[in-house]
């Protein structure tokens, strides 16, 4: 592999401005000119080795050819040279653009992407409708998981390349495979999620000292080490390859679900992770948000059927799978699906598979804290065993089980609803928090819900069902989506609408207007948390709000960016920070400080600031920063503010109504 | 104005649309009416809108200015603009027109960002 000599972004440390691992990457002014060397040059070698430069689009990178000790830096050259490359062809040179226009033009349609905690899955308009991908083994939903072996890699989207090597549930289960990534992704140690997460056959060290948690695969009695991104890459790849197989043309760009709970922090990790396979994230949407868009699509038809009534039409969507939670209301009429509330939580299959494995082997925390071969497969055979029981439960009364663990452990039991049902007390519980802050949210009753929509794995429960159905007190769910297939095809409606492809009968004549799902604020009036752009605005969206100095002769302010539900600032997420300096002296409260946060279409949030009274030539310019601004031990960061300056830097609300 | 003729020379009426909004917000003095394209009412005599009336407007226009739906660079600012009129209209409907300009002096500063501001 030629690429190993270059000076690779990923090779340098994070701190200098060439790497993608530092932030100004992402902005093109940055980079353009130090990557356009770089580039170029990669370029003409890849031409005068490979013929026409963009074929090598259509190679998928299979697992072998990355076998050598240094892969990652091989392959994630790669993976940095495709996702640079919208930088290289904005440089007018002429070079290029003959290039480019001698490629063969095809529609640059993004691909719709779920990444579920446990299953993946990818679908693509085709012109007419939106079709769903099949893998070589004729799957839909691909689980999600990367196997890591002694001299290859390959994740659950082609599940072990050629038949006989097929990857059993035991073989994900030995250690040697990663997955749940969904879960752990941008992620500190300290976090609950991460915590529960160490009962999994792969290993997950925390310090507790809330900086990202140390995750290994098991290849050859050792673990090897990896971080959550570079897992999720790896199967995004796969996952691009596949669709590229399909589609007989290179894919660019792709529209991703998350859940409603991400982070923004969290969002940023799945945007790099999409940026090492070769993807650039054209739009991040919450899940129920897709489903919204797939039912907007099917009001619609029925309008055009003349069977629906075009009022309006108020649907509450609730998604479960094996991670998050999460719940929707969208008002939809003529094709427009508006997003009024919503909520979520990160409880999902997971948290119930590990309730019930606690509940079976009372022991389970002391019997499986070392995490030695003989304890993993042991692990490996319980959780089969309760997974292939709540599968059971969903259409039966009672489940056996009745599992061998080695080592004279036994289980043997007879798990019925109600049983299960108190193990899980607590999910369930959890589950009518958000569903009643959704309806609250939206300001409406139960009797408002025209349709209840339920998608998602653990929709199939029974108790999940008829929980969401008594809360939207109406007897049956909304019927004409499939609980599986729905967030997926969402998610490649809105890759063909936000591509710009327009369809002649009008069925792409749709849109989902989306809201913010947490509150964004800045730290205030000691630690509390001021909110700027309150939960559940529609965005795009600009607010403003105006503070003031809390100390005569101020002359800087700390501005600490904040997102979460939390009145204390130190609740929530810190997304980043900065200082207004120059103010100018003058008594407390007496100088304005306007900050106005902006969130435009794809989400991006800038964070306006700068001082508003007094006016004049001797006040600093206004600071634009784009947020997050944080990466790695974000935990940290506020107590260290806290410490060094205080209260020293602090701003109040200004009384003074901004806002309408 | 010069912006309303724009779209036979642009033969782009999503461009157009998302144009029309920020002239409209422009004037002065601000109605919100007139933003989402609605009729102005006639003092206090005329046929109020009914709230069903100005959704249905408003997501006419969503479908034509939303960054979703409307390349412009204007497509951004003109969404937050028909979003605030909509909000504006909803909350209060029994305001004035004359009286709702006068109670969000500030909203124009910041929901009329210039096209050339978003695209930083």
């Amino acid at each position: 592999m030629h690429l190993v000599t270059l000076p690779f972004p990923l090779l340098l440390p994070p701190s200098t401005p060439l790497s993608p691992l530092h932030p100004t990457f992402y902005s093109r002014e940055h980079c353009l000119p130090k990557l356009l060397p770089v580039l170029i040059s990669t370029r003409k070698k890849r031409q005068q080795q490979q013929g026409p430069p963009k074929s090598h689009l259509l190679v998928p990178v299979t697992p072998s050819q990355l076998a050598d000790s240094c892969w990652l830096s091989v392959s994630f050259a790669t993976f940095y040279w495709m996702a640079a490359e919208p930088f290289y062809t904005v440089a007018s040179d002429s070079e290029t653009t003959g290039e480019d226009k001698s490629q063969p033009s095809f529609p640059d349609v993004a691909i719709g992407i779920d990444i579920g905690t446990s299953k993946c899955s990818v679908a693509v308009w085709n012109g007419h409708h939106v079709e769903l991908l099949k893998n070589t083994r004729n799957q839909k939903g691909m689980r999600s998981y990367v196997m890591f072996k002694d001299d290859t890699l390959s994740a659950g989207v082609t599940g072990g390349a050629a038949k006989e090597n097929a990857h059993e549930e035991r073989d994900v289960l030995s250690g040697s495979a990663i997955f749940n990534m969904k879960r752990l992704i941008g992620r500190m140690d300290t976090d609950e999620v991460v915590q529960a997460s160490k009962a999994l056959p792969f290993l997950v060290q925390t310090l507790g000292i809330g900086v990202r948690p140390f995750i290994a695969a098991l290849v050859n009695n050792m673990w090897r080490s990896t971080t959550p991104e570079e897992v999720l890459a790896i199967f995004l790849l796969e996952l691009k390859a596949l669709a590229e197989m399909h589609l007989k043309h290179p894919v660019r760009n792709a529209v991703l679900t998350i859940p409603v709970a991400f982070s923004r922090f969290q969002q940023t990790r799945i945007e790099r992770a999409c940026a090492m396979a070769g993807l650039h994230v054209l739009r991040l949407m919450p899940e129920p948000t897709a489903v919204a868009l797939l039912y907007a699509q099917h009001q619609q038809q029925l309008m055009h059927d003349n069977m629906g009534s075009g009022i309006e039409k108020i649907a509450l969507i609730f998604n479960m799978g094996a991670g998050y939670c999460d719940a929707a209301v969208a008002a939809t009429a003529g094709g427009v699906s508006q997003i009024r509330a919503l909520s979520g939580c990160s409880v999902g299959g997971e948290d119930i598979l590990q309730n019930i494995m606690r509940h079976l082997v009372p022991n389970f925390d002391s019997l499986y804290a070392g995490q030695t071969m003989d304890r993993i497969k042991s692990m490996g055979l319980l959780r089969i065993a309760t997974q292939d029981a709540i599968h059971k439960l969903a259409s039966q009364d009672s489940v056996e089980i009745n599992v061998d663990l080695g080592d004279g452990q036994k289980v043997s039991k007879v798990l019925d609803h109600s049983e299960f049902e108190q193990v899980n007390r607590v999910i369930f519980e959890k589950v009518e928090k958000i569903i009643n802050q959704c309806l609250a949210d939206a300001k409406l009753v139960p009797e408002d819900i025209n349709d209840v929509i339920l998608v998602g794995g653990c929709s199939r429960i029974p108790r999940i069902r008829s929980l969401v159905l008594g809360l939207c007190k109406t007897e049956v769910s909304y019927k004409n989506i499939d609980a599986l297939e729905a967030a997926v095809s969402g998610a490649a409606l809105e890759g063909a609408i936000a591509s710009g492809v327009t369809d002649p009968e009008g069925s792409l004549d749709l849109l989902t207007i989306q809201a913010t799902p947490m509150n964004l604020g800045i730290r205030a009036d000691g630690d509390n948390f001021a909110a700027i752009i309150p939960r559940n605005t529609t965005v795009p969206a600009r607010r403003e709000m105006l503070f003031m100095t809390t100390h005569d002769n101020q002359t800087e302010a700390l501005i600490s960016v904040y997102e979460g539900e939390g009145e204390r600032a130190e609740e929530n997420h810190l997304l980043g920070y900065f200082k207004i300096t120059g103010i100018p002296p003058a008594p407390k409260g007496t100088v304005e400080i306007s900050v106005c946060m902006d969130i435009d279409a794809s989400n991006v949030l800038r964070v306006f600031a700068g001082v508003v009274k007094p006016q004049g030539q001797g006040v600093p310019p206004f600071i634009e920063v784009r947020m997050p601004t944080l990466d790695d031990g974000h935990g940290w960061c506020g107590q260290a503010l806290a410490k060094m300056y205080g209260s020293k830097l602090d701003l109040a609300v200004h009384p003074k109504k901004l806002q309408p | 104005s010069a912006l309303r003729l724009a779209p036979d020379l642009l033969g782009n009426a999503q461009v157009a649309a998302a144009y029309d909004v920020h002239a409209t917000a422009a004037r002065s003095p601000l109605d919100w009416h007139d933003v989402l394209g609605l009729p102005r009412r006639s003092g206090g005599g005329g046929a109020a809108l009914t709230r069903d009336a100005i959704k249905k407007q408003h997501r006419k226009l969503c479908l034509l200015v939303h960054p979703d739906k409307n390349p412009s660079a204007a497509a951004d600012g003109a969404f937050k603009l028909i979003q605030a009129a909509f909000d504006a209209l909803t909350s209060c409907p029994m305001h004035p027109p004359a009286n709702a300009s006068a109670s969000t002096p500030h909203a124009r500063p910041q929901t009329s960002p210039s096209p050339s501001d978003e695209q930083q």
